[in-house]
This record gives C-alpha cells, sequence and structure tokens, in this order.
C-alpha cells in the first residue's frame, strides 16, 4: 500500500538541476524526513509535492492518482493536504481560533462543528486558553502550535514541513521536536519534513532521506543510517565519524598505522578503500585486551571533556593521523599515555 | 498662474495659452515634446546619481541622536529657522485667512474690516463656486479608489510574478511621474476629447486623467506593501483549500488595509487640489475647486478666492482624521494582556 509515490522527479530552473532523478514511495501513515545541507533540493521537492512547482520531468501520485507532471498539475489548493512553512505563516489578522478554523471554514463546515474541532485540537496543543489572542501576542513556540494545530485540524492527506524548527531557539527546538512526534503518533497522518538538522530528523522520522546537491544519496532508518552510512557524505553528515583510507594488499588491507584482514571486512580488490569508523565503535583500555577484536596500542593526543563524554584524540604508534574517539567520563586517560584501542572489525563501514 | 499677468513665459503657461480660443492641440502637442524630453532626462540623471553605490538612506545601524548645544547661537538659529517658516507657510496662510474675512483685502487688517459675506457668497451665492468643491472631492475620491485598486492589482501580479512581463506593467504604472500635468492634459485632450469617445467635459475625463497622474503613488505604495508581505502566508491559504482569490480577500487586503488606505489618502488630497491637467480637461458642469481658484484670481475676486480655499482646506482636515480612525486598531501590536 503507498499513500505517495514521487517517480524520477526532477526539477530544473534555467540549467541549475535542483531536484534530479528522485523516486520515493510512502506508506501511509509513514514519517519521512528530506535530510541535507541547505541548497540540497529539499524544499524545492517538497514544494513540489505541495503543487506549488510543477516537476520538469518525472510523476507524483497520490493514492494511485497522478497529481504532478511536467505536462499538468493539481493546483495545491485541491491537494487536501497540509503545509507548515518555515515563517509559520500564521495570519496576523486573525486571532487564534480564527487561524486554527481557517481550513475547516473554507471546507464548508457548520459554525458549532468548526468550534468543537478547533477547542479539540487547541487542546491537543495546549492552546486553548488563548484562543482569542492575535498572533502578536504570542511567542514564536506558541505561533508554531498554532500553525501545527491548523494543518492538522483539516485531518490532511498528507502532511508537509518545511523546516519547521528553525526559527525556535534551542531548547524550544528540542521540544517541539518531540511534539511533532507525538502529533504524528496520535494521528497518524503521513508526512514529509524538510530540515536540515540531523537530530531532528533522527527523533521525529521513521525513515530519512539525504540528500546532496539535488541527489538522493541513501534512504533508511535513522539508526540504519547512522550505523551503515553507504558514502563519505551520508558518513560525514550524519554525526561525527573517522574516515579511514585503507589499500589492499594480499589478504590483509593496510591503514594508516595498522591493517586489518581483508576477508573481515569484505573489502573489494583495490588500492583506495574508504571506511567509516564511529567514534564510540572504538575502545579505549589501558591493558593489551584478549578477545577476537583487533588491538592497536595508541598515544592519546589530546582530549577534551563534554560531560556527557570524554573526545579524545588517539594517534596509533605507527600512524600519521590521530582518530576520535568517544568514552564514557568515567574513563579517564592522561595526554602522552599509552592505551590500546579495541575495534570490532564489523563496525568498520565501506563507503562510496 | 502667479506669471501669466506678469507676461512672464514659461513653457507651462505659454501650453496653456494654446489652448486659448482658438484651441490650437497639435500646436500644444508638440510644444509639449521639449518640456516632455527633458523632464525624462533629468530624471534619467536623478536615478543615476542615486544609483551610485555610497548612496545609502537607511544603514540598518541605530544612530543615536544628540542635540547639538549653539550657546549663544541657539536664538538667532532659532529666528533663522522661524524666517523660513514664517516666509514660506505662515505669512501667506495669515494673510489667505485675512483676505478670507475681509470685506476688501487690500485695507489690511482691522476690525472693522471682518466679514462674513465672502463664505456666504461663495457657500451660497455664486452660481458654481461650492459645486466646484463637491466635484473635485468627488472626482478626487473616484480616482483615488480607481488607483489604488488599479496599483494592487498590477503591483501584485508583478511581485508573485502571475504573468511573464509583469514588471513592464509596473513600469508603465511608474511612466506618468515622469510626464508634467499639462503634457498629460494635453494628451488625454487629444485622445478623449474627439469622437467616438467624446468625453471632453464630462466627469470621466477628469476622473481618469487624475487616477493616471496619480497612478505612480498608488504603485510605489502598493508594491512597497506587497513585497512586504511573506508569500508563505497566501500559500497557506492555498495550501489549506482557498483559492487565490480567498487569499487576497482574507489575507492580503485586510493586512494591506493601513497601507492601502495610506496610499489612498497621498492620492485623494492632491488631486482636489490638481489644477495643471484639470484646467484643460474641464467643462461647463465639471468645474472643479482649483479651476474655480483660478477663474477668481483671473477675476481679481481675492476674498473670494480665499474663502473658497479655506473651505477646501477645512474640509481635508476631518477627512484625514476620520482615514486614520477608520483605520481601526493595529492588531500587529500587542494588547494589554488579557
Amino acid at each position: 500500500m503507498i499513500k505517495l509515490s514521487l517517480k524520477n522527479v526532477s526539477r530544473r530552473y534555467g540549467t541549475v538541476e535542483a531536484v534530479a532523478d528522485f523516486s520515493l514511495d510512502l506508506a501511509p501513515g509513514e514519517f519521512v524526513s528530506l535530510l541535507g545541507p541547505s541548497g540540497c533540493g529539499k524544499t524545492t521537492t517538497l514544494r513540489m509535492i505541495a503543487g506549488f512547482a510543477p516537476p520538469s520531468g518525472g510523476t507524483i501520485e497520490m493514492d494511485g492518482e497522478l497529481i504532478s507532471s511536467p505536462s499538468g498539475v493539481v493546483p495545491p489548493e485541491k491537494r487536501r493536504m497540509s503545509m507548515i512553512f518555515q515563517s509559520y505563516a500564521i495570519w496576523p489578522n486573525m486571532t487564534v481560533g480564527e487561524n486554527v478554523g481557517f481550513g475547516l471554514e473554507v471546507r464548508k463546515l457548520g459554525r458549532a462543528e468548526i468550534d468543537r474541532k478547533v477547542d479539540a485540537i487547541l487542546d491537543i496543543v495546549q492552546m486553548r486558553g488563548l484562543k482569542r489572542r492575535y498572533p502578536a501576542e504570542l511567542s514564536g513556540g506558541q505561533q508554531q502550535r498554532v500553525a501545527l494545530a491548523r494543518a492538522i485540524v483539516v485531518e490532511p492527506e498528507v502532511l508537509l514541513l518545511d523546516e519547521p524548527l528553525s526559527n525556535l531557539d534551542a531548547n524550544l527546538r528540542e521540544e517541539m521536536r518531540f511534539e511533532i512526534r507525538r502529533l504524528h503518533d496520535e494521528f497518524k497522518i503521513t508526512t514529509v519534513y524538510v530540515t536540515h538538522d540531523q537530530s531532528e530528523a533522527m527523533v521525529t522520522s521513521d525513515r530519512i532521506v539525504v540528500m546532496n546537491k539535488g541527489r538522493i544519496e541513501q534512504i533508511d532508518a535513522p539508526h540504519v543510517l547512522y550505523a551503515r552510512p553507504r558514502s563519505r557524505f551520508v558518513a560525514g553528515f550524519i554525526g561525527r565519524t573517522n574516515f579511514l583510507e585503507g589499500a589492499r594488499q594480499g589478504d590483509d588491507v593496510l591503514f594508516d598505522g595498522f591493517s586489518a584482514k581483508a576477508a573481515m571486512l569484505g573489502a573489494a580488490n583495490s588500492s583506495a578503500l574508504l571506511y567509516s569508523l564511529r567514534p564510540q565503535a572504538i575502545g579505549l583500555s589501558a591493558a593489551r585486551p584478549n578477545g577476537g577484536r583487533l588491538a592497536v596500542e595508541a598515544e592519546i593526543a589530546a582530549r577534551s571533556y563534554l560531560g556527557e563524554y570524554w573526545d579524545y584524540q588517539v594517534r596509533p604508534l605507527a600512524a600519521a593521523k590521530s582518530l576520535r574517539v568517544s568514552c564514557p567520563p568515567n574513563s579517564v586517560f592522561e595526554v602522552g599515555g599509552r592505551i590500546w584501542l579495541e575495534i570490532d572489525l564489523s563496525d568498520l563501514v565501506r563507503v562510496e | 498662474m502667479i506669471e501669466i499677468p506678469a507676461r512672464f513665459n514659461v513653457v507651462t503657461t505659454q501650453l496653456f495659452q494654446f489652448f486659448g480660443s482658438p484651441v490650437r492641440v497639435e500646436v500644444a502637442a508638440a510644444y509639449a515634446m521639449p518640456l516632455l524630453g527633458v523632464t525624462i532626462l533629468l530624471i534619467l540623471i536623478q536615478r543615476l546619481m542615486t544609483r551610485r553605490k555610497g548612496f545609502v538612506a537607511l544603514t540598518g545601524k541605530g544612530g543615536e541622536r544628540r542635540p547639538i548645544l549653539l550657546g549663544r547661537w541657539r536664538w538667532p538659529m532659532f529666528g533663522y529657522a522661524m524666517l523660513v517658516a514664517t516666509l514660506s507657510v505662515f505669512l501667506p496662510y495669515l494673510f489667505l485667512l485675512q483676505a478670507s474675512f475681509a470685506k476688501a483685502w487690500g485695507r489690511g487688517f482691522g476690525l472693522d474690516n471682518i466679514s462674513l459675506r465672502n463664505f456666504h457668497f461663495v457657500l451660497f451665492e455664486h452660481a458654481t463656486a461650492a459645486t466646484s468643491v463637491l466635484n473635485s472631492f468627488l472626482y478626487a475620491g473616484a480616482s483615488a479608489t480607481a488607483a489604488v485598486i488599479l496599483t494592487l492589482g498590477v503591483a501584485y501580479i508583478a511581485a508573485r510574478r502571475l504573468v511573464p512581463f509583469g514588471g513592464v506593467l509596473g513600469f508603465l504604472c511608474l511612466a506618468p511621474f515622469v510626464i508634467p500635468g499639462v503634457v498629460l492634459a494635453i494628451g488625454f485632450y487629444a485622445a478623449y476629447a474627439p469622437p467616438p469617445l467624446a468625453l471632453y467635459g464630462t466627469a470621466l475625463i477628469l476622473i481618469l486623467a487624475f487616477t493616471t497622474r496619480f497612478l505612480p503613488i498608488g504603485y510605489v505604495n502598493a508594491s512597497a506593501a506587497i513585497r512586504s508581505l511573506n508569500p508563505e502566508m497566501e500559500e497557506a491559504v492555498r495550501v489549506l483549500g482557498g483559492n487565490r482569490l480567498t487569499a487576497l480577500r482574507r489575507v492580503v487586503a485586510p493586512l494591506l488595509k493601513r497601507s492601502l488606505l495610506g496610499a489612498w489618502l497621498l492620492i485623494f488630497i492632491p488631486a482636489t487640489r490638481e489644477l495643471s491637467a484639470s484646467i484643460f480637461l474641464y467643462g461647463p458642469n465639471t468645474k472643479v475647486a482649483s479651476v474655480m481658484i483660478f477663474d477668481m484670481s483671473e477675476e481679481g475676486n481675492f476674498e473670494y478666492l480665499a474663502a473658497l480655499a479655506l473651505i477646501l482646506q477645512i474640509l481635508t482636515l476631518p477627512l484625514l482624521w476620520i482615514g486614520m480612525k477608520a483605520l481601526g486598531r493595529d492588531f500587529m501590536l500587542r494588547r494589554n494582556a488579557t
């Protein structure tokens, strides 16, 4: 069962290809994020889904019905979708209640029913008491809740969010992430969420589409994206990582300062191999560890204490470059001291 | 107006004389061309100068203004400032006031020289003076309304790029700015007075001329107002199921109410005193107050003239005030917490 389907969608502005060959299927009730740096084409994609921009190529279907193609676009007002904008786009000339009730009014519902639905949704976003206020009298977070209520109250087929939290301060942003996920769990609306903030995407989404330069890099669940990035871009964009360059030599892969069995790494016969190794996948210990894991003797080059963890820079004795390692706050090692690195070879992820 | 009796001809007065009997429109039109050319040239030069880097009116930094201590120069400077104000504002108004109440303005100030006869005359006895004031307000109101609606539409189309080359439309709205009123009037006369339109002497030709003359004021205001609106507010209407018209009616218009009313007043007030175009285009039944005043000055009836001018002034002021009131409460301001 597919709710929303994008097939080879592309969008050109003059000679610039803003989005290229974008294909994605959303299951009903699924929450998918489009994640990428600014200018990667994520907002353009969202606006094509909303019907504000026609695709230059490819098609968009909802419930199996064609809604966008280069030859024609169902206008936004006929798509039964809702969208939350970066600027909130709350109408300052209407009260909270009027803002939220607007979509229902356009759908020609009775006054009593509108009031009932507006009150119910305002209760859910905890804004009932502010129903008669004007937007200028609300804080940023409250305005965002109005925007959410206004979008959800019409029970849209698809909910679109365009960087909805980027104008909020850090604390509020974190709170609203959970709020958005909570509302999604309650209403199960198929949602597309555009953001450049990886933790926002990871908290809210069932799947994340990582985009770069108008193309899809990888589509996966947040934990898969983190543990198994497929490209250098994804590994670097989602969380921090160490990039290890390796070269195949016989049965081994040679890295900077150590080597590992090629069979364990699933390495191809190539001289230029690139692996990603997350900082917390490396263990530190004072004594040489035993067991099946790779042990490398190293020196602590630098360290910083970040409260939730230690951030160490360690250099394998034979290496030129150091690696970053995250350790729990109680693993204390002095700068200049010798330690052993413990690496599970399955944590080394080959990237393009 | 001051110059004709002094036989001190400038282009505009000469143009006016071409309209004396017999009317020679072709000659006037040809004579107007150099005036138009010079005006356009001057405006181009001004644009070139202000476009240069370094011409910045608003820097974005909150500069502090502090009073300069003038010491003993304080009173002389004050005197100088007041002299300028006196020459340009107080004196003319004082004499206008005096003349409007005077039995004969040449007799100067004095209690025995005060009467309300002038007001009574222009309001109740004169055949067309009172009507001319009414005409002025009617035509100015109609053209201000028309200009605001027209320019709002054009500015919206240009800002949202609804049609290709919308910018050209915007440019056309600004074009009357470079055309002197007299030249515009001659153009209107030539285009609309002869059949098939034959609008000469109708209210419509005056309203059309005023609308055109003040289109730039409307356009500058409307486009500034629309550019201050985030298009996402209209997109929010559409995504929730409303069409473009709903967005205009429910969101754009209410949000622009204030600036549009401001633009309306900015057009209305100069339109009530427009002379240079109306003097060519008025007919026997469509005389406006400015033309009436001009006629009275030609006849040397300065007492009546002053009374009429004062009436015009006094009627405009409450309109301004009503306009400001009608704007209603500014919803962008916080009310006291409820």
